[in-house]
């Protein structure tokens, strides 16, 4: 008796799809960040001094697309500002004389890192699982 | 924070990471007393004085160069909560713009010294597992002109007694 196998190949169907729940997955936890910076940049960041907020690092925070690297899918977080470097990392103010530093991007980052890792894990299984 | 003092060696018993001022004194310890196989070279050669060493935020303005450590702890999940991820970053600030090349000598010194560390005692374990560093960018107004500055991050693991000693006497 003869049976007749037919095998289909869906390796490439399954790399394509791992690649885009990849980079959605980035997406949404960029996304997770964004947010959570922002909230960080809440009205306590400008009590410090009316300087702090003529800066508008709040609305300005954007990420980019998630890009395709050597080492897998990224995007990054930041703002236009260089001064919120400055803060961010601590410096000799040169209005109050005295070292100022408020951190908000770091901290967030290492909070938030569950919540990212699960939105990635969320978003990805979303579109691995999809029929 | 602001820096509670001399992080001295006797009064607190180091190295040992029963408490976070033991850690703090401990890494400030590490960077202090290493010297570098080969030509000798120390921290003290840049920085002078370890009170140059500081942790936390500063308060007025210090003497160039200077080196600051501040340390991020995090339980790891699933470990029981004996189990920490450190993130001890570094800044080496020199002041003008001519002490560049010492900043980053001595941050190459920092490298060698926090990358090599393995603390290992009863009831603690540390070690470095990952590390990231970048020259800082010129910085400007409202900031203080004519710093020079690089910043480092260590990724640590770490069992800290601070944890385990509720069974570690």
């Amino acid at each position: 008796m003869d049976i007749d196998v037919t095998l289909t190949d869906n390796s490439e169907n399954a790399r394509r799809r791992y690649e885009e729940a990849a980079r959605l997955g980035i997406d949404a936890a960029a996304n997770v960040l964004v947010r959570e910076v922002k909230k960080a940049f809440g009205s306590d960041y400008y009590k410090g001094g009316a300087f702090r907020g003529t800066l508008g690092v709040r609305g300005s925070i954007t990420r980019t697309n998630a890009e395709r690297g050597p080492s897998g899918w990224s995007a990054q977080v930041g703002t236009r500002f260089i001064e919120a470097l400055y803060w961010e990392l601590g410096h000799f103010n040169t209005f109050t004389r005295q070292h100022e530093r408020v951190r908000i991007w770091e901290p967030t980052a290492i909070a938030q890192e569950p919540a990212m890792r699960a939105a990635f894990a969320r978003v990805a299984k979303r579109v691995m699982d999809a029929p | 924070m602001t820096n509670p003092g001399p992080w001295d060696a006797d009064t607190l018993g180091l190295p040992d990471t029963g408490s976070t001022n033991q850690i703090y004194g401990t890494l400030v310890k590490v960077l202090a007393d290493y010297v570098r196989p080969g030509d000798n070279a120390r921290l003290s050669q840049v920085l002078g004085s370890p009170e140059r060493i500081k942790v936390g935020a500063l308060g007025k303005l210090p003497e160039y160069p200077y080196l600051t450590l501040l340390l991020d702890r995090t339980t790891s999940p699933g470990s029981n909560s004996y189990r920490e991820s450190w993130r001890l970053e570094v800044q080496i600030i020199g002041k003008p713009l001519g002490q560049r090349t010492a900043v980053e000598w001595a941050m190459d010194l920092v490298d060698a010294a926090l990358l090599g560390v393995v603390l290992s005692q009863p009831g603690s374990l540390l070690y470095c597992s990952l590390r990231q560093r970048a020259t800082l960018p010129q910085f400007t107004d409202p900031a203080e002109i004519g710093t020079v500055g690089v910043r480092a991050t260590f990724d640590f693991l770490a069992w800290p007694r601070a944890l385990s000693r509720r069974l570690t006497p």
